[in-house]
């Protein structure tokens, strides 16, 4: 066999495997000395004995289906490696070995078992030497026998397979249940310390043992140390910033006298712990502190453990030395200490002794053994009168050595950030965080445009750029690309919410429809549901992408009659009014009817993959819009409509109008009407009134407004300016110039 | 050391697959579990069983508990909200939800569990560009009922039927909002088996949580472990060998974590393996190039997803999904028996 196993991915020295077997060797002793008028003595050698009752026929039973041949017996607990072909696979165990290392030793009987590497059992079956005779126990073999044969289902690393309890085997329960339980902690104990295997998070390796000397374990981390002279400590208290500060215990004579010799160390680490504590100790110690434990020794003047430990005023807190990780400061315990006497760094004249050791348990849950601390040893002395604190400290990493898993390829799943169970809408708002940062930088580009719309109406063509460009990124992007077509079916959604017990988190899943229809909320309140319809609505763009195409085409346009336009307009009111009810009472019906937009048509499904019938449909309404822009939206859409009514409650309007503008009131013609005839939706009265239900917030009006080309008021401002005379509104403010009415054509 | 073992209509059984069996095992806070020895072998509890169906598979839940009274009672409640999310999942149930959609198209005013699941599943379609698709219960009549019919015929249904079939699969043709799903095409049906187990085992989990389970680990037909184990390390479960699943073939430790596992080998329709319940969606045919695949995540409805989007789509678009899931490590088993990790 190969002289050696394999340790925490690294090979374990020949000697330290004798090391391991001598140990076993004198548990074993220690055992049978214990137990001697129970146990036959021919269990004593229980290396040597059990190869002679392991037959092949035997063999077959706890690992069948293959040609297996037997390694040595080592390691602890003890384990027999199991070759096929040359290679180890696996190994054998007794529970008679690992039950004495589990510490359970009532079991009358040997169980032995055969594991692969990754955990699999293979078999179990009873080891029957001629000395021990099972009858005599009482208990059904056969019944253990079959219940044994089972154990083959079991993976050692599975313990949640409900599969195998063991009351079949009624009478020998509870001996089944400790075999069992025998079989799969020492399977677990021998593949964690010696397969090449660990499946987890970094932990602190608690089993894997590494032999290292006290320089090995300064020089690698493993420990650190502290040295502080008299001078140091004087000098730290000269800078410390006070008067006449000094220690409390006065500084010896020698400036380069010790002060302090320190050393700190996390010894719950096999490799750390068992190399400064005896074996015993570090196994006794480790059960007593179960979380973590620390070796500090110390030698020289300064006591660090000083005395306030002892006593409950002080909560029984060490003053004198102390933990800090992440700004939290983790304390040493009294309850938690336990006097070591003296340790000695090395072994004969080099060593130094340390004549103030301990063992320190921590089990304070800020504290992570894995991350970098620091270990503070506290000074105190008087300044000024007042008590002063001056640190020493030192820093401490666990050395990657010690910790399993690290290396370990599975090691990424502890990586995984866990109890993010996020729920979904907020994983939504993640998945879609690119999205949403896109929309959010599109409406305040939208907001500040809007908010400058004076600026840049003035400038024509810049204008037809920016209010082109913006569109094309909502059809282009928000529309096809990122589905966020607002639709009549998120505002019925919307308004039946508070009639549903559905969590509010429902409402929340997508997160650019959710914003989209926060901003047009916002808007209804300032610019009237116009900026929706004539700025975030895809189809809205759609239809006014192909109008300007139909116009370059030279496409004849066609326009209602303002009398046709009033008979139309409400019919959109009335398709909303209709669908509002069936969302409460017949969402069935309602599923149906909101097909009168043709949004999932056209915008969300890109035509494809809809009924023949849905998609004549949207292309008859576009197919509208090419010679009357806008038809859908201004006589059709419930949308439009809600958020119309909704919008009639704006508080503020931005669209400028000039006294000139539209007939006067009493009067039957006359005044300026070319902002409402270059107004393709008829939003503009003739009265010069802006209707705002109507208006889609395209800017047109207002670009007329500011060119001094065609606003006849401007046009007159402007000859006059240009032949020199003073400006005609310094003289009559407010009079209309155009009595006999002005319709010239609009603007291309 | 004394050791007892009360039980609740206990009944051995033989060790079921673990894509079927059901099983919880869970320990009051700070309890031990029974049946798992610590080093000085002095814990103990008592150990409840219930064993009955769930989602149409054998199902049990194992939980130690100091008094019957408080097992009985958790009991009750993890039957009872398994019962209910069945009673809106199941396919077969003619009063569910699910069974309502696929008769009518549509569904009004879904459930918060119908609502909340049909907008996961949508969006692990699209977070995996269609591969994992609960509108492909077409696909699986067409094949069973193929099966069933010709049991002779292993070539699988024609390709005509097929192509008639998958233009009725397409995840993005479901409107799911607060007032109504509806499927848009005439003949589309979903099925949930794909993710609603991964569902109900996290409604379970949070169930038991509320309840002050800590430290446990519930498997329905998906596996999510609540904290550590009760002796403070990670849970530890075994995977099943995908080429050999009567076997496991690697353990894994879970923390506050959920893995699912998909393989073909669970339903196959034919003696040969090559025509199971997990089709690619895209072409309707069974998907052959993984063995299995598992995938650890938080969330067990997420792993389940998304262990069926990773199965079904080629293994170079397996990295994709898994990055854009996020937080995801999947174990993929090639069908040459190669094994991939992915971690995203």
């Amino acid at each position: 066999m190969v002289v050696g196993g394999i340790f925490g991915g690294r090979v374990m020295p020949a000697n330290l495997v004798l090391r391991a077997m001598r140990n076993i060797a004198v548990g074993l002793v220690m055992a049978v000395a214990g137990t001697l008028f129970t146990v036959p003595a021919a269990q004593a050698n229980w290396v040597d004995d059990v190869k002679d009752l392991l037959t092949p026929e035997f063999l077959a039973q706890v690992w069948p289906g293959e040609e297996i041949t037997l390694g040595e017996p080592e390691g602890r607990p003890l384990a027999i490696p199991v070759f096929v072909d040359g290679e180890q696979v696996g190994y054998l165990i007794s529970t008679k070995q690992v039950g004495n290392y589990g510490g359970y030793a009532g079991s009358p009987f040997d169980v032995v078992a055969g594991f692969t590497n990754t955990g699999q059992v293979t078999g179990a079956a009873m080891l029957l030497s001629h000395s021990e005779p099972i009858i005599g126990h009482g208990v059904p073999q056969s019944r253990l026998e079959r219940y044994l044969a089972q154990l083959n289902t079991v993976h050692i690393w599975n313990r949640y397979t409900a599969a195998l309890q063991p009351n079949v085997t009624q009478g020998a329960t509870i001996s089944a249940g400790l075999m069992r339980d025998a079989v799969i902690l020492g399977a677990r104990v021998v593949i964690r310390t010696r397969g090449d295997v660990y499946v987890g998070p970094p932990t602190v390796d608690r089993t894997g043992f590494e032999a290292l000397a006290w320089e090995d374990l300064i020089s690698g981390g493993s420990m650190v140390r502290l040295s502080l002279t008299n001078r140091d400590v004087a000098e730290a208290f000269a800078l410390a910033g006070y008067n006449e500060a000094r220690p409390d215990i006065p500084l010896g004579e020698d400036p380069d006298g010790t002060f302090l010799e320190f050393f700190a160390a996390l010894a719950t680490p096999a490799s750390i712990g068992q190399n400064i504590l005896r074996q015993k100790e570090y196994e006794n110690f480790s059960r007593e502190f179960a979380d973590q434990m620390f070796i500090l020794a110390g030698v020289g003047e300064y006591d660090f453990k000083g005395e306030a430990y002892r006593h409950a005023a002080n909560q029984k807190r060490f003053d004198r030395v102390q933990i800090v990780q992440n700004g939290n400061v983790i304390y040493f315990h009294g309850d938690q200490y336990k006097y070591k006497g003296r340790l000695e760094t090395g072994q004969g004249r080099e060593g130094k002794v340390l004549n103030q050791a301990g063992v320190f348990g921590v089990d304070d849950p800020l504290f992570d053994p894995l991350a970098p601390f620091m270990i503070q040893v506290l000074v105190h002395g008087t300044a000024d009168d007042a008590a002063i604190t001056i640190p020493f400290e030192v820093a401490y990493q666990l050395p990657a050595r010690h910790i399993l898993g690290l290396e370990e390829e599975e090691m990424a799943m502890g990586a995984l950030s866990s109890s993010d169970a996020r729920p979904i809408w907020v994983q939504a708002w993640i998945d879609q965080q690119i999205d949403v940062a896109v929309l959010a930088v599109a409406l305040i580009i939208l907001t500040i445009m809007l908010i400058k719309q004076d600026a840049i109406s003035r400038h024509r063509y810049a204008y037809k750029f920016i209010r082109l460009g913006f569109l094309a990124f909502t059809l282009g992007w928000l529309g096809w690309y990122a589905n966020a077509q607002l639709s009549m079916i998120n505002v019925l959604v919307y308004l039946q919410a508070p009639f549903r017990d559905l969590a509010w988190t429902s409402y929340m899943v997508e997160p650019l429809i959710v914003i989209v229809a926060g901003y047009t909320v916002f808007s209804l309140f300032i610019w009237g549901r116009s900026l929706f319809c004539g700025w975030l609505c895809p189809f809205g763009a759609l239809q006014e992408f192909l109008a300007r195409i139909a116009k370059l085409f030279r496409i004849p346009q066609f326009q209602v009659s303002r009398e046709t336009h009033k008979k139309l307009w409400p019919l959109k009111y009335v398709v909303f009014a209709a669908l509002v009810p069936l969302a409460f009472f017949s969402p069935e019906v309602m599923v149906g009817a909101v097909e009168v937009e043709p949004f999932k048509t056209a915008i969300t499904s890109h035509f494809q993959n809809r009924g023949f019938w849905f998609v004549v449909y949207a292309v008859a309404v576009l197919a509208v819009g090419l010679v009357m822009e806008r038809a859908y939206c201004r006589f059709l859409c419930p949308l439009g409509a809600g958020l119309a009514a909704a919008g009639r409650f704006n508080l503020v309007r931005f669209l400028k109008r000039k006294p000139e503008c539209g007939t006067p009131e009493g009067e039957t013609a006359g005044g300026c009407h070319l902002c409402e005839v270059s107004c393709e939706f008829q939003a503009i009265e003739p009265s010069g009134r802006i209707d705002e239900s109507e208006c889609f917030y395209c800017l047109d009006c207002q670009v007329e407004y500011f060119d001094d080309q065609r606003c006849p008021p401007l046009a007159v401002e402007r000859k006059r300016r240009e032949r020199g005379l003073p400006p005609k509104s310094a003289q009559a403010p407010g009079r209309k110039t155009f009595p006999g009415g002005l319709v010239p054509q609009p603007a291309e | 050391m004394d050791r007892s073992e009360t039980q609740m209509g206990l009944k051995n059984t033989t060790l079921m697959s673990r894509r079927r069996a059901i099983t919880i095992m869970g320990a009051a806070s700070g309890l031990p579990l029974a049946g798992i020895a610590t080093q000085s072998g002095a814990a103990a509890a008592n150990l409840y069983t219930w064993e009955g169906a769930a989602l149409g598979a054998q199902a049990s839940m194992t939980l130690a508990h100091p008094s019957r009274e408080g097992a009985e009672r958790i009991i009750d409640l993890a039957v009872a909200e398994v019962r209910r999310l069945e009673a809106i999942f199941s396919l077969h149930l003619e009063s569910s939800e699910l069974a309502a959609l696929n008769r009518d198209g549509r569904l009004s005013r879904p459930s918060m569990d119908m609502l909340t699941l049909m907008t996961e599943a949508v969006r692990f379609g699209s977070i995996s560009d269609g591969a994992f698709d609960v509108s492909v219960q077409p696909l699986w009549k067409l094949y069973s009922a193929h099966f069933r019919n010709n049991k002779g015929d292993a070539k699988g249904p024609a390709q005509g039927e097929i192509d008639d079939v998958v233009k009725l699969v397409d995840y993005r043709r479901i409107d799911v909002n607060p007032l109504f799903i509806n499927l848009d095409k005439k003949g589309m049906e979903i099925t949930l088996n794909g993710i609603a187990q991964g569902y109900i085992t996290d409604k379970v989990s949070e169930l038991l949580r509320a309840n002050g389970i800590t430290n446990v680990l519930v498997s329905l037909g998906e596996t999510r472990a609540l904290d550590t184990h009760p002796n403070g390390r990670p849970w530890l479960v075994a995977l099943k060998d995908p080429s050999n699943p009567n076997r496991t073939d690697r353990t894994i430790d879970l923390t506050d974590m959920s893995v699912a596992t998909s393989g073909g080998y669970g339903t196959e329709f034919d003696t040969a393996g090559r025509f199971h319940h997990l089709f690619n969606p895209g072409m309707g045919t069974s998907a052959l190039q993984h063995l299995g695949v598992s995938v650890i995540t938080p969330r067990a409805t997420v792993a389940d997803a998304l262990s069926t989007a990773i199965y079904v789509s080629p293994t170079d678009r397996a990295d994709a999904i898994a990055r854009k899931a996020g937080n995801v490590t999947a174990l993929l088993t090639l069908a040459d028996g190669r094994e991939r990790v992915i971690r995203a």
